[in-house]
């Protein structure tokens, strides 16, 4: 039985949760990393529960079964976060102007070059950092456990527009195929003398060359697209039936509920911190 | 040594997939070859290995006294010309004079010459009159002579011709024909791969066999076209007058319609030509 | 067995062009018939398909005199998806048929099916009659991208063929494959002349059509320049002039003709050449015995 064998197998009780109970996740998480954000005067300007908070995407992924493919897929926003927490730690002095700066360390290399970690900056550079790598390493998780046609089909079931739902869906697949169109065109222009590779002038040469065709192409090849899925019932209104089966995995209300309980948890102190 | 040598020649993807398997062949100048075999034989990885589109994995690949693997493509491409398969891929320009003008200009060539090499590619391929009209105006099957234009202008001694055949009707494949016979009594060598076996019996002397991944044979069209355990292990039929003639038992290896003719009349007892 | 559809008169013009694509066209689709639409390229072939399936002008505009009807109705009173039941239509380009949002040629096949909300229960059932008609059914668990052209072909016609189509209308579909997948493709065709499908085939492998066809109609510069049987039109060597290309075994027997070789009619197929000719042969033979 086909209809069996593209049914999503997940042994993982988290990973398998309902796409849209993980969508709540990500808001809730979001929103507690903001509010955590924003408490740091009891610890000298730092916010150090948001470089916490980090930890428990880790601990979500480690439950997930996802370890691997979370730290794979999470490599380079480590490293946009070390860039942004180095230009701001060394750079940023102050945050209001005129009023100098404090020196956390200062190295001494040389006569006229030492460089100097801000302690503004480093807070800021934290802040900063710690804001992107929280906000982006939920999307990861969320991605990395749960596949695209499960998302879509989610949304769908919960009565998005089925055409949002292609859009997103098709627009996937079709980074892959446009990639392999831009690497045709480009060695048909390469075979009729364009240089493609080498410093950035020969590359802009090369830029109309190989994105006209691209984009013409892309534009041409929409019509009989349009017209298939015309012929496949796209825009018919019956409603429609899907081969795929989502079920509930169980994890829903009590993982959902862990965060929404952690929020409010944050939240009060928050408001205590304000009132007191 | 000829003009183009392919030595022990194996080309690998670099993921691993092994396209060509270890061929060999030589090509003189100004010889007049067709490729033939199914998709996934190899045909286009070899062709691609001629312009340093790819470069050997293995071996070596020689045109002239150019080793391919000292140049870039953009370099070999003046020595070998090469006419893409889908046209849209290669047409970025909005009038058909300026996308043949196109090559002529990237190599910098005197004015006057330009302009004589771009009217000579017109006129040859029938788009002179089209020349003003954007690319995108015209049928994707005519298209296909605005690039073939556009390599022509280019003047380089080697012309590769992949698949040019495909999606062509009655007149475009006689122009096409034409093109390929005027080229070739210019001295160009031309190497094209097709998927039409009548279109490859009438007009190349030479063909080559690819099967999986390797040369099975190589032949004039008798040889090949005749070579029934050759054509059985490259999936390939005969052309349908050799088809005739071999279930009729009539003529020696007929190849072409006027063959055919003569070899039937003749067992018909008709024993010369009354026209 | 009567029309199922009614070209009447019909001229047609795409947006912002003077010179119709169509002009002047009236014929008749009989119901179970296979009919070949041959002419050179830019002739109108494409064109007319997609006025016979209502894509013109539904969805690319223009101008149209005169009517398309289907079952009796003009194309232009159908809703929005409602002829994708009646007619089936498979592209040039197999590539573009792809839906680019399923993972399994399993998927893809069902896609249709999904969108016309058919239940779940009945869809793997059809799915598999269309996999074994068009010979994919090894190929179920691949993904659609990386199966060849004749095989992504034949998924275009399983998902065509799946939602079950009185009438199919088959553009070029083998002008991308090379000799292996055109076969494959072709076989498929065969077998649908027996599930008594009405087939509108346009194909420039004339030898293919002459095979295959019952009915042809060729135009030219947007005209029907002859609508009839295959074997009258096939076999007339007056085409040629007009641009269109005779089946190899019509233009033999018409050369042979011309020799003075005493043929009983102009073979097209493979099997009427070896008959026609084969008899001339012996005829001969017999003469010299008795001489």
């Amino acid at each position: 039985m086909y209809t069996e064998r593209i049914q999503i197998q997940k042994s993982n009780k988290i990973e398998a949760m309902d796409p849209v109970a993980k969508l709540w996740i990500v808001l809730f998480y979001f929103a507690t990393s903001a509010v955590l954000g924003s408490i740091s005067s009891p610890f000298d300007g730092y916010s150090p529960m948001m470089y916490f908070w980090f930890l428990v995407v880790i601990a979500l992924a480690v439950a997930t079964g996802i370890t691997l493919r979370f730290f794979k897929a999470l490599r380079v926003v480590v490293s946009v976060f070390v860039i942004v927490l180095l230009v701001q730690a060394f750079i940023v002095e102050t945050g209001t102007s005129g009023e100098a700066g404090v020196i956390l360390w200062r190295w001494h290399l040389a006569e006229n070059f030492h460089p100097t970690l801000w302690k503004y900056g480093l807070q800021n550079g934290l802040r900063l950092g710690f804001n992107i790598l929280n906000g982006a390493s939920i999307f990861v998780w969320l991605f990395q456990s749960t596949l695209h046609k499960e998302l879509s089909h989610a949304l769908e079931s919960r009565g998005m527009n089925h055409k949002v739902v292609y859009v997103f869906l098709s627009s996937l697949q079709m980074i892959t195929v446009l990639g392999n169109k831009s690497k045709t065109i480009m060695n048909a222009q390469r075979a009729r003398g364009v240089e493609t590779e080498g410093n950035i002038f020969v590359r802009a040469k090369a830029f109309f060359p190989t994105m006209v065709p691209l984009v013409l192409g892309a534009i041409t090849d929409m019509e009989e697209r349009v017209l298939t899925m015309e012929s496949k019932g796209f825009s018919a209104p019956s409603k429609k039936t899907h081969l795929l089966k989502l079920d509930k995995s169980g994890a829903e209300k009590p993982v959902v509920g862990l965060f929404i309980g952690l929020l409010s948890i944050v939240v009060i102190w928050r408001i205590l911190l304000w009132v007191l | 040594m000829s003009y183009i040598e392919l030595k022990n020649v194996s080309f690998e993807y670099p993921g691993g997939f092994l396209a060509v398997d270890d061929i060999s062949m030589s090509i003189e100048k100004g010889e007049n070859v067709a490729i033939v075999g199914q998709n996934g034989a190899g045909k286009t990885t070899t062709v691609k290995l001629l312009n340093a589109l790819h470069y050997p994995t293995k071996g070596d690949v020689l045109i002239g006294d150019m080793n391919t693997r000292k140049f870039t493509t953009a370099q070999v491409s003046r020595r070998v010309g090469y006419v893409f398969q889908n046209p849209d891929d290669q047409i970025f320009h909005s009038t058909i004079i300026d996308e043949v003008a196109f090559g002529p200009k990237m190599m910098r060539l005197p004015d006057d010459r330009q302009k004589q090499l771009v009217n000579k590619a017109l006129s040859m391929t029938g788009m002179k009159r089209y020349r003003h009209e954007n690319p995108y105006n015209l049928p994707l099957s005519v298209r296909k002579f605005v690039t073939i234009a556009s390599i022509i202008a280019m003047d380089c001694d080697v012309m590769v011709f992949d698949e040019p055949t495909a999606g062509q009707d009655y007149v475009g494949n006689k122009r096409l024909a034409k093109i390929i016979r005027t080229l070739s009594e210019q001295g160009k060598t031309l190497i094209t791969i097709s998927h039409d076996m009548v279109f490859v019996a009438d007009h190349f002397p030479r063909i080559i066999v690819m099967s999986n991944k390797k040369i099975i044979a190589d032949g004039t069209p008798q040889d090949v076209f005749w070579n029934l355990p050759i054509l059985e292990e490259a999936m390939l039929k005969q052309p349908y007058v050799s088809r005739i003639c071999h279930e009729l038992g009539v003529g020696d290896r007929i190849i072409r319609m006027d063959e055919a003719v003569d070899a039937i009349a003749f067992a018909c007892g008709i024993k010369e030509d009354m026209a | 067995m009567g029309a199922v559809i009614k070209v009447e008169n019909i001229t047609y013009r795409y947006p912002l062009t003077e010179k119709p694509a169509i002009k002047n066209l009236s014929f008749e689709i009989e119901e179970g018939g296979f009919y070949g639409i041959i002419g050179p390229n830019g002739s109108g072939k494409t064109t007319l398909c997609a006025l016979l399936r209502g894509f013109a002008p539904s969805f690319y505009k223009g101008d149209l005199e005169g009517q398309v009807l289907v079952d009796e109705k003009p194309t232009t009173a159908y809703l929005e998806g409602e002829l994708s039941l009646r007619i089936g239509y498979v592209f040039q380009n197999p590539f573009n048929q792809i839906s680019g949002v399923k993972d399994t040629v399993f998927e893809e096949i069902a896609y249709g099916l999904e969108n016309f909300g058919v239940p779940v229960d009945e869809i793997e059932d059809r799915v598999v009659r269309a996999m074994k008609l068009t010979d994919i059914e090894s190929l179920a668990m691949k993904k659609p991208f990386e199966i060849s052209g004749g095989q992504q072909q034949r998924m275009a016609l399983a998902s065509t063929l799946v939602l079950e189509p009185g009438i199919l209308i088959i553009d070029e579909p083998t002008s991308q494959l090379d000799p292996e997948g055109t076969e494959s493709v072709f076989k498929v065709i065969e077998t649908l002349k027996q599930t008594k499908k009405t087939v509108i085939l346009v194909e420039h492998k004339i030898d293919l059509i002459a095979e295959y066809a019952e009915k042809i109609i060729v135009l030219k510069n947007g005209e029907a320049i002859r609508i009839g049987d295959k074997q009258d039109i096939l076999s007339d060597i007056a085409l040629e002039a007009e641009g269109i290309q005779l089946p190899q075994y019509a233009a033999l027997g018409s050369r042979l003709r011309e020799r003075g070789v005493d043929l009983e009619y102009i073979p097209i197929t493979e099997k009427q050449a070896l008959d026609v000719i084969g008899k001339a042969i012996s005829k001969e033979a017999k003469t010299n015995v008795v001489h």
